[in-house]
């Protein structure tokens, strides 16, 4: 790998590994209790027969 | 290489390689629907649809992770060589099971009103100021436009046509590609499902892959070697080399240089191969050839030219050998300048 791919591959990391990991974590630690996302998909309960 | 192109360039490692990937997907694909079956409390069920949709998914991002882990791995050991050779087919198949989860997605849950479903991804949540209600599934798009754009230009026709920088930066995308894939399941299933296992799983991957990066990029990044009082770099003793292997050297500027040793042969080329700007010095001698571990292309160790048909060229350099030790200048010889290797014999 050429040099500056290398630098450049070590930048973006360094940066997105961080932000990632980051709101990963913020992203699980305030789950709401109940799901308040529109677009989360609902389970198909059926009734008992 | 470059002198035509193929669709795909089997060869029938290649072809057992793929065999046993799509083996694989099949049966993770029927033994995730199987479990998820298996595992629905009592009075509850899941519709066939929806648990294709979680298993493609997951799939396509247990996969990406692995494709992201190849590269630092292949630099640990030799183990990961074998899937970086065949990594273009693994990203492409990664694509298709990521596109059908999408395809699914896009019927099950926005294929029933009268919204375009490509525009109800988009404007179905509204709340792009919330990070719990964020839409997730336009992570999941951005994403996936990304993969088809790699999958695309995975071809060598590109390569040649957009150049290797363009095409790297290009493919480095992927590294968005997966950081918007974490928060897309980190903000989409994981809000209601909250057991460990799936938090679990994909905190270890996020944290793999990152920590993988930074570790295999923190070791490249190791100090250039020095230079002797005549400009010449010590490589190794010649007790010190593999047979079939070779040693990278990093002058102070410049690229790297790959130091072959081939039974009492040495010559050195440089790293860097014309392709895609794979490690040549990570790879080895395959047929007399020099062979790059990424995509096989090959140069022969007196010339730093690819055999014909092809015209690639690279860098040769001068080497010697002093009681034993071998050394190289770091002036690079023009690419294809033939080079007479060190003899062992002769002077150790």
């Amino acid at each position: 790998m050429k040099r500056a791919h290398r630098r450049s591959h070590l930048l973006i990391w360094a940066v997105l590994g961080p932000a990632m990991l980051g709101l990963l974590a913020f992203a699980i630690s305030f789950r709401p209790d109940a799901p308040t996302n529109e677009t989360l998909p609902d389970l198909l309960i059926e009734e008992p027969r | 290489m470059s002198h035509d192109y193929k669709a795909v360039q089997w060869t029938p490692f290649k072809k057992r390689f793929d065999l046993w990937m799509l083996a694989g997907i099949a049966v993770y694909l029927v033994g995730f629907i199987a479990v998820s079956f298996a595992s629905q409390p009592p009075g509850e069920s899941i519709h066939p649809v929806q648990a294709l949709i979680r298993a493609t998914g997951t799939l396509a991002f247990l996969m990406l992770t692995f494709i992201l882990c190849i590269g630092p791995l292949a630099r640990f050991t030799d183990r990961f060589k074998p899937f970086l050779y065949n990594r273009r087919h693994i990203g492409v198949t990664t694509f298709l099971i990521a596109l059908i989860h999408a395809a699914l997605v896009i019927m099950w849950y926005h294929g029933f009103s009268d919204t375009n479903p490509l525009v109800s991804i988009f404007i179905s949540n509204p709340r792009y100021e919330s990070l719990s209600g964020f839409p997730f599934e336009v992570l999941g798009f951005v994403a996936l436009i990304i993969m088809f754009l790699m999958a695309a230009t995975s071809h060598d026709f590109w390569n040649a046509n957009l150049g290797p920088g363009v095409w790297k930066a290009l493919h480095m995308s992927v590294y968005l590609a997966f950081a918007a894939l974490v928060i897309h399941v980190a903000l989409g299933a994981l809000q209601f499902n909250k057991s460990p296992i799936y938090v679990g799983l994909l905190a270890a991957s996020a944290l793999t892959v990152v920590s993988l990066h930074l570790i295999s990029g923190l070791a490249g990044l190791r100090a250039p070697d020095r230079a002797g009082p005549d400009g010449w770099l010590e490589v190794a003793a010649v007790t010190d080399m593999e047979d079939a292997r070779a040693k990278i050297i990093r002058p102070e500027t410049g690229e790297a240089i790959a130091v072959f040793r081939e039974g009492d042969k040495v010559s050195a080329v440089s790293n860097v191969c014309r392709h895609q700007g794979g490690p040549l010095g990570e790879g080895k001698i395959v047929d007399g050839c020099i062979t790059c571990p990424w995509h096989g292309f090959q140069y022969r160790m007196e010339d730093g030219q690819s055999p014909p048909p092809f015209t690639e060229k690279i860098a040769t350099y001068e080497t010697r050998i002093i009681d034993g030790v071998i050394y190289v200048n770091p002036e690079p010889n023009a690419p294809g300048t033939p080079q007479s290797p060190s003899l062992i014999g002769a002077t150790a």
